[in-house]
C-alpha cells in the first residue's frame, strides 16, 4: 500500500517551522516583559517626561507651572547655550573624524598578522576598561601647566613658555577631545576588527598579488570593503561624542570661560547646580533631537551614495 | 597565510604601532609611577620618571585610613546587581526575540536597540525625578536599576544573536520529547549560551564599574559612594596630594583591568561580529 503513494508528493515539509513557535504567545510575553518594563520605564518614559518638564518652570523641588514654550524661547537668547552648541558640534566633529579614521589602519594591520598583534590589540583597548575618573587623574597631572607634557615641549625647544592645556580657553576643548579619543579608540578598533573577520582574506590578497602598494591597497581595497563598519563607527561616535559629559566634568568643568562647556555639561549644570529643571529639560530635548537629526542625516547620506 | 607585508613594510607598521602604543599607555604608566612614589613634587623639574625607591606606602595609607574599602564594596554591590538584573532580563528577551514568533517582535527588538542612540544627559533629569519618586534617591538600588536598563540594548543584542545561531533541531527534539517552552529554555537552550552570557556579564561589569554620571546624580551620602564617585570626592578633599590620589585611582582600576587582562578572549571573541552586518 505504501508504495502506491506517489513519491513526488511532499510529505508535509512545512511541519518544520523555521522559528519554533507552538503556543508561543504567552511565553513570549513572559520572556520579553522584564526587558520591556525596564527599558520602557527607565529609558522610554523619561523621554516623554522630559518633554513634559521642558514645558514647565519645575525647579526640582516644588511642582512646576506650565509655561508653554518659554524655556525654548529663552534658549534662543542664551549666549551660553549658543556657545555650548558650538562646542558640542566641534567636539563631536573632531572626535568622530579621529575615531573613524585612526583605528581603521590599526585594525587592518593587526588583522594582517603583524608580530605581537595580541599585545598591540590589548594595549590599544586597555584605556577603555580604565574608569574615566581614573584616567582623568593621569591626564590632569600630564596636562598641568607644570606637567610633563609642558616640560617635554620646553625641554625639546618646541615651546618657550608652558601651554595651558586645561586653563587656556584656546586649548581646553582640544584637550577634552584628545582624552575622549584616547579613551574610546579601543571600542572602534574592536568594531573594525569584528567586521574585518567577515571580509574574505582573498579580497585583500588579490590586491597584494596585483602588486598594489600598501597605501593604494588600503584606500582602494580596504576602505571600500569596510564601508559598513565605517558607517557604524561614524554613527556610534557621533551619538557618543554629542553626549560626552564625564571628560568635560573631570578635566575642565566646562571652563575656562565656558570654552569647553558642551550641551551635555550645560544640562547638568542648569539642572543640578542652578535647579532650573524646566530650562535644562528644554536643552535635553534639543540634544535628543540633534542626535536624531545628525544620525538620520548620516544614514540618508550613506544610502544615497551607495545607490 | 603568511604576513602580506614586506620586511621593511612590516618594520614601518610595527614602528608606527609602537609609537601609538606608547601614547596610549603612557598616561596609565605615569599614574602607576606616581602612586608608587613616597612623596615629592609630581611637577618637579626634571620629572621623576621612575620612583626611587618604589613604595607601597600610599596604597597602605589610602586603604587603611579612608572610605576606599567602603567605596569598593558599594561598587561591587552595584556591579553584581546590575549584571544580574541586566543579563537575566536580556537572556530571557534574547530567547523570545530569536526563537518565538509573536506580534511586534521586530518592533520590540528595534526599539530596544535604538536606545543605544539616546543620549543619557537627555533623559537623566526625568530619570532622577522618577527614581526619587520611587524612593531610590541615595540608594544603591537607585544606581542599579536605571543602569541595567541603560545597557539593555547591548546585551539583548548579544543574546538574541546567540540564540538565533543555535540549530532549530535542538528545540524540535526537545518538543518531540514533550518538553514545554520553559523546560526547553532552561534545560536545552541555556547551557548552550553560557559563553555569550559571560561576554554580556563581563561587558556590563566593566561599564557599570566605570560609570560616573548616574551615581554622581543619584547618590547622596559618602558612605554610599561607588569607587568612581569616591575617587572624585577624595580628590576634592585632598587637593594636590597626588601620590595618595593616584594610589586610589590605581586601586579603582584593578577590577576592570584585571577582568580585561584575564578574560580578554571574551572581549575579542567575535560575539560582537554580527554587530556590523547590514
Amino acid at each position: 500500500m505504501l508504495q502506491t503513494r506517489p513519491v513526488s508528493e511532499p510529505t508535509q515539509p512545512a511541519v518544520r517551522p523555521r522559528r519554533t513557535s507552538r503556543g508561543a504567545g504567552g511565553w513570549a510575553a513572559i520572556f520579553v516583559l522584564p526587558v520591556a518594563v525596564l527599558v520602557g520605564v527607565f529609558v522610554m518614559y523619561p523621554i516623554v517626561d522630559t518633554v513634559g518638564i521642558s514645558l514647565t518652570d519645575y525647579n526640582g523641588l516644588q511642582p512646576g507651572n506650565y509655561v508653554g514654550l518659554r524655556n525654548y524661547g529663552a534658549l534662543l537668547d542664551d549666549p551660553t547655550f549658543a556657545t555650548a552648541i558650538v562646542n558640542s558640534a566641534v567636539i563631536a566633529a573632531a572626535v568622530t573624524v579621529a575615531l573613524t579614521c585612526i583605528p581603521l589602519p590599526l585594525a587592518y594591520w593587526i588583522h594582517r598578522r603583524i608580530p605581537f598583534r595580541r599585545f598591540f590589540r590589548a594595549a590599544l583597548y586597555l584605556p577603555v576598561v580604565v574608569p574615566i575618573i581614573v584616567s582623568s587623574v593621569a591626564w590632569k597631572v600630564i596636562l598641568d601647566d607644570h606637567g610633563i607634557l609642558n616640560y617635554l615641549l620646553q625641554w625639546s625647544g618646541v615651546r618657550d613658555t608652558p601651554v595651558g592645556w586645561l586653563t587656556d580657553p584656546a586649548w581646553a576643548k582640544w584637550s577634552v577631545i584628545v582624552v575622549i579619543v584616547w579613551r574610546s579608540l579601543g571600542v572602534y578598533l574592536l568594531i573594525y576588527l569584528a567586521y574585518i573577520l567577515t571580509v574574505p582574506d582573498e579580497l585583500f590578497e588579490a590586491a597584494a598579488v596585483d602588486g598594489a602598494s600598501g597605501v593604494r591597497t588600503f584606500f582602494s581595497v580596504v576602505v571600500p570593503l569596510m564601508r559598513p563598519a565605517i558607517l557604524l563607527c561614524t554613527i556610534v561616535s557621533l551619538a557618543n561624542s554629542l553626549k560626552a559629559f564625564d571628560e568635560v566634568y573631570v578635566l575642565t568643568s566646562g571652563g575656562p570661560l565656558n570654552a569647553s562647556k558642551n550641551v551635555a555639561y550645560l544640562i547638568w549644570e542648569t539642572a543640578f547646580e542652578n535647579l532650573e529643571f524646566g530650562a535644562a529639560s528644554a536643552m535635553a530635548v534639543v540634544l535628543l533631537l540633534a542626535v536624531a537629526v545628525v544620525v538620520g542625516a548620516v544614514l540618508l547620506l550613506a544610502r544615497r551614495r551607495s545607490v | 597565510m603568511s604576513s602580506p607585508f614586506t620586511r621593511s613594510g612590516r618594520l614601518t607598521v610595527v614602528g608606527v604601532l609602537t609609537l601609538v602604543i606608547v601614547a596610549m599607555l603612557f598616561p596609565l604608566l605615569w599614574l602607576v609611577s606616581i602612586s608608587l612614589e613616597a612623596d615629592g613634587d609630581v611637577f618637579a623639574v626634571p620629572p621623576q620618571i621612575l620612583p626611587q625607591p618604589p613604595t607601597l606606602a600610599n596604597f597602605e595609607y589610602v586603604w587603611g585610613s579612608s572610605g576606599v574599602p567602603g567605596y569598593f564594596a558599594n561598587s561591587m554591590i552595584v556591579a553584581v546587581g546590575t549584571v544580574t538584573a541586566n543579563v537575566g532580563c536580556a537572556t530571557l528577551a534574547g530567547y523570545a526575540l530569536a526563537r518565538l514568533r509573536f506580534r511586534g517582535r521586530d518592533a520590540v527588538f528595534a526599539a530596544v536597540l535604538a536606545t543605544m542612540l539616546i543620549p543619557f544627559p537627555s533623559i537623566m533629569l526625568s530619570l532622577f525625578v522618577v527614581s526619587k519618586n520611587a524612593g531610590m534617591y541615595g540608594s544603591l538600588v537607585g544606581v542599579i536599576v536605571p543602569l541595567a536598563a541603560a545597557f539593555a540594548w547591548l546585551t539583548v543584542y548579544i543574546m538574541k544573536e546567540a540564540f538565533a545561531a543555535l540549530p532549530v533541531e535542538l528545540e524540535e527534539a526537545a518538543f518531540l520529547d514533550g518538553c514545554g517552552h520553559g523546560h526547553t529554555f532552561v534545560r536545552v537552550m541555556l547551557p548552550l549560551v553560557k559563553a555569550p552570557m559571560a561576554t554580556s556579564a563581563i561587558l556590563v561589569f566593566t561599564l557599570t564599574w566605570s560609570e560616573f554620571l548616574w551615581p554622581l546624580l543619584i547618590l547622596r551620602d559618602p558612605g554610599d559612594f561607588t569607587i568612581s564617585i569616591g575617587l572624585q570626592y577624595f580628590m576634592s578633599m585632598l587637593t594636590g596630594n597626588w601620590h595618595n590620589i593616584a594610589a586610589v585611582a590605581v586601586l579603582a582600576s584593578v577590577p576592570t583591568v584585571g577582568v580585561f587582562l584575564l578574560l580578554q578572549r571574551y572581549f575579542f571573541s567575535g560575539t560582537l561580529t554580527g554587530a556590523t552586518k547590514g
